[in-house]
């Protein structure tokens, strides 16, 4: 079973294009949206209807639900004064440019996906949020407490954890052993489709691979790929400084940042 | 948020053809299979490949779950990848 991922697309069209051209040639079996369509970027209705039009599961990213709820603020953490009148603009032009049966659509998208595999008389649940199990925003970064994750992970009933947020992708397996029992849980940043934050310009997103061995007690049975691909960068950066969005996002987009 | 959900095609690939036809007219936002691709019709993988290129988010119905115990063809132990075994009834 190849499951492909990928979220953060921030209403960049020429980077979701890019992304359905690349994931097609692995033929997926089942393919998810983990939230975050629009922001950033001036095609947020075009994005939306690329995702919909595919009838892929999807989930609300923070900045989807607050363009949902034609709310000024999308649960972002700006740390810089520029940075948030920069952001400000950005929520301020989505909400203008973004027409009503797609706010309708944002607005009604569920806040996790859940699947649960029964491969062996046992039981390997995958789940699928924006930020984290407990907020819509909140960052699960590389560098997390280990202890915090499990905790994270074990509340949430999480054996493999797929989520976005942060456009920064990594894979971290972690033993929640109990009683000398080991209990493996994956935690998975899928990355970011188009505006990735590793400096690596490129879009990102996972295929996730579950076996019929695939189990919590075998780390190695379940295998993750990070894939990569080229996109019209120029193209993206170009429409942003074309626009009334701040040029600082062009720039972003052109490094990686 | 339209939701599409459809289940127990039972290799019946003609059905499905028309199902896919007739749902696309609907414009879902969302859309999911509830299992039973295999069993008591002759298109058990082309139904299942129909629905893998569509990366169609499926869960496993009685009858997939029985296919995937099922020997192959050539009469070796099943590999457990239930895309491509046959269903013998």
């Amino acid at each position: 079973m190849k499951i492909a991922l990928f979220s953060d697309i921030h209403a960049n069209l020429p980077a979701l294009h890019a992304f359905f051209a690349h994931v097609e040639q692995q033929k997926p079996d089942a393919i998810y949206c983990l939230g975050d369509l629009v922001g950033y970027n001036i095609w947020p209705n075009e994005v939306i209807n690329e995702i919909r039009k595919r009838g892929i599961p999807t989930i609300a990213g923070n900045y989807d639900f607050g363009i949902g709820r034609t709310s000024d603020d999308c649960g972002c953490a700006y740390k810089t004064d520029d940075d948030k009148a920069n952001g400000a603009v950005s929520i301020s032009f989505t909400n203008e440019i973004v027409k009503d049966e797609e706010r309708s659509y944002l607005r009604s998208l569920p806040a996790h996906i859940k699947v649960e595999f029964q491969l062996n008389n046992d039981k390997l649940n995958l789940l699928m949020v924006h930020g984290s199990p407990r907020k819509i925003n909140e960052y699960l970064f590389e560098d997390r407490d280990e202890k915090s994750l499990i905790r994270i992970m074990h509340d949430a009933d999480a054996d493999i954890m797929c989520f976005g947020h942060t456009h920064k992708p990594y894979h971290r397996i972690l033993n929640d052993n109990k009683e000398g029992q080991d209990h493996f849980r994956h935690a998975i940043n899928i990355g970011s489709v188009g505006k990735p934050k590793d400096g690596n310009p490129q879009g990102g997103y996972v295929l996730l691979h579950i076996n019929d061995n695939s189990s919590i007690t075998n780390k190695d049975s379940i295998r993750v790929n990070f894939m990569r691909f080229d996109y019209d960068i120029g193209k993206a950066a170009k429409a942003v400084e074309d626009s009334r969005l701040p040029n600082a996002y062009a720039e972003s987009l052109r490094k990686g940042i | 948020m339209k939701i599409a959900l459809f289940s127990d095609i039972h290799a019946n690939l003609p059905a499905l053809q028309a199902f896919f036809y007739n749902v696309e007219t609907h414009k879902p936002d969302a859309i999911y299979c509830l299992g039973d691709l295999a069993g008591y019709h002759i298109w058990p993988n082309e139904v299942i490949n129909a629905i893998r290129q569509n990366g169609i988010a499926t869960i496993a119905g009685n009858h997939d779950a029985k296919v995937r115990k099922l020997p192959k063809a050539d009469g070796t132990a099943v590999a457990g990848d239930w895309g491509s075994t046959h269903a013998v009834h």
